[in-house]
């Protein structure tokens, strides 16, 4: 396996805060790989910095062997490395539906002129997205909802609305920002099997997540970071052993 | 009263073109913009240097710049090819990072220093007095009673909404118009599915900036002049006010709700009996009635008369009366 996400010597600062400081980690091809660490510790902005909704200060990222650290995010979308955020935000006064077919990558559609003059193909498109919508709502329980605003959804519900708009544009690459954070606790397994459908569809994940179970389940190599870099990596079981992990964040539980 | 309905109606379709400009601008892109209405006023002046002769050489005091003497369609396409570019210029510069009041405020300023650059620059558009004689287009070769050519630009404004409405629904339920939404709704989330905020929003923005600049054109062929007592700041306001009334993002709200505010609200306040103590109390009646009406709406029914509409993937079902009524006795004996 090759990486697919490199990241080396990430850094980027607020005021006189370095929130990441010199990050380098690789996230491989197919896998999903786990990003720990305690609060503070800068996942988030590894996030935001490889995702280019901000900019890091230095330090290269390569998604498929393309240099993107200096691309704003829309761009980075379009190259097929998608992402999640922490508190999920689906278009809320959108339906389901819309939610979907507002996610459709395709630029070589969001021409004005098209829509005016020759509006027949862009239909005919739209009715494939909607194909494809319907068939991703439905694998993830919200078919009967489709026309529902997204603001009606509850907090596990619209995690699993974000992950079926994630993969609305068939992306090559995630990147999720505590998928479990604000799901009920009896909505985890269904949280956790579309994260490993994910996978089975060949999606490379890259996930953030406090909850040590569902890592352990998913990940196939998990990143420890604290005060913005990256501590130790290796399998969860490894990391338990890692007396440097233990006193970053886990914390000595005997 | 026929003539004076036919007028009304006209001047209510004249600002549905203003009205559907700014709700491309409000409603699709959420921009709280209030350049639209100075748009109209360049798109009016426009127009109206375009089709005049020169202005006179000798000592009247009228002087507007080029007076090119050309056909209505070119001053008409000059007037929206100029309004377009000018929104190109202050949209690329507002939109890059300025929103909600701070956008505001600029395009608000935008408006006063072209007020004042027209007024008080007179070898411009004649400043204060403005310009007049551009009215009547087509009439040289129609040669219509002037009746008769009342209603003609009637049909013709009532075209104009229709094609104007016709191509703005395509682009509403196009993948731009879902991804301006997107952008209006949540602008990170639209970018993190390759939505570029920047560049839709600026489309809309020159979008907006032509209808604008047609609305504009119109006004100034209808009422033949344009002066800058005719582009207050307070006609941006009430144009907000026919999108909130009719339906903010909807296109046929945007048409109702000019209808609603320009005709009914406005003209029709004239048909009040006089108060011979308050001789001014007519335009007082009318701003404060134009302002308790989009009050009201925005406290019950802030969608509008006709909301936005929505993708529906389930055909809605067209529920019979009967069987309804059926449901409802059948619920109030369960209830029993």
């Amino acid at each position: 396996m090759s990486a697919l996400l490199t990241v080396d010597g990430l850094r980027k600062h607020f005021g006189g805060t370095a929130a990441v400081d010199g990050a380098t980690f690789q996230v491989e091809a197919g896998a999903i790989t786990g990003l720990i660490g305690p609060n503070g510790a800068g996942k988030s902005t590894v996030v935001d910095l490889v995702s280019g909704l901000l900019r890091p200060d230095s330090g290269v990222v390569h998604f498929d062997e393309k240099s993107i650290q200096s691309l704003p995010m829309h761009m980075v979308s379009r190259l097929g490395l998608l992402r999640s955020f922490q508190v999920s935000r689906e278009w809320p006064r959108f339906t389901l539906m819309e939610n979907m077919l507002a996610a459709a990558i395709d630029q070589s559609r969001a021409a004005m002129w098209r829509a005016v003059f020759r509006p027949g193909p862009l239909r005919k498109a739209q009715e494939r997205d909607a194909v494809r919508a319907r068939a991703l709502l439905e694998e993830f329980g919200l078919l009967a909802m489709r026309d529902d605003r997204a603001s009606t959804l509850s907090g596990g519900q619209k995690r699993l609305l974000e992950f079926a708009r994630l993969l609305m544009p068939a992306p090559r690459m995630v990147l999720l920002d505590e998928p479990l954070a604000g799901v009920h606790p009896v909505m985890i397994d269904r949280v956790r099997d579309a994260v490993l459908r994910m996978k089975a569809r060949g999606v490379t994940v890259l996930m953030i997540e406090h909850n040590l179970a569902m890592v352990e389940e998913c990940c196939d190599n998990v990143y420890v970071m604290a005060f913005g870099r990256m501590v130790a990596s290796g399998s969860m079981r490894e990391l338990r052993a890692n007396e440097l992990v233990k006193e970053a964040y886990l914390g000595s539980d005997d | 009263m026929t003539y004076l309905i036919v007028t009304v109606v006209t001047f209510a379709l004249i600002y549905a073109v203003a009205a559907t400009a700014l709700n491309v601008r409000w409603g699709w892109a959420g921009e709280f913009d209030f350049f639209v209405y100075a748009l109209v006023a360049v798109g009016a002046y426009t127009y109206a240097v375009i089709v005049l002769p020169p202005a006179p050489r000798n000592d009247t005091g009228l002087t507007y710049i080029l007076g090119l003497n050309q056909s209505p369609l070119v001053g008409a396409a000059v007037a929206v090819v100029v309004c377009a570019v000018m929104s190109l210029v202050i949209g690329s510069i507002a939109l890059r990072s300025l929103r909600q009041v701070f956008f505001g405020i600029t395009t608000f300023a935008a408006v006063l220093i072209l007020s004042a650059v027209i007024t008080q620059q007179t070898s411009l558009f004649n400043g204060f007095t403005g310009v007049f004689g551009a009215g009547q287009p087509f009439n040289s070769v129609l040669k219509l009673s002037p009746s008769a050519y009342n209603i003609f630009f009637l049909l013709l404004c009532g075209a104009i909404v229709g094609g104007v409405y016709f191509l703005l629904q395509r682009i509403f339920w196009s993948p731009y118009g879902l991804a301006l939404r997107a952008i209006r709704e949540d602008e990170v989330a639209a970018a993190a599915f390759g939505h570029d905020p920047y560049v839709a929003r600026l489309k809309a923005y020159v979008l907006g900036g032509a209808l604008a600049g047609l609305s504009g054109t119109l006004l100034v062929a209808y009422i033949g002049a344009f002066n800058p007592q005719a582009w207050s700041p307070i006609e941006t306001v009430l144009l907000f006010a026919a999108i909130i009334i009719g339906g903010t993002g909807n296109m046929k709200g945007a048409v109702l709700g000019s209808l609603i505010v320009f005709g009914l609200i406005l003209e029709g306040t004239q048909f009040l009996p006089p108060i011979p103590a308050l001789p001014n109390a007519e335009a007082a009646l009318r701003a404060i009635a134009v302002g308790l009406v989009m009050l009201a709406f925005l406290r019950w029914r802030p969608q509008g008369v006709l909301p936005e509409q929505h993708y529906r993937d389930v055909p809605r079902v067209r529920d019979d009366p009967l069987a309804r009524l059926v449901r409802l006795v059948a619920h109030r004996r369960g209830t029993q």
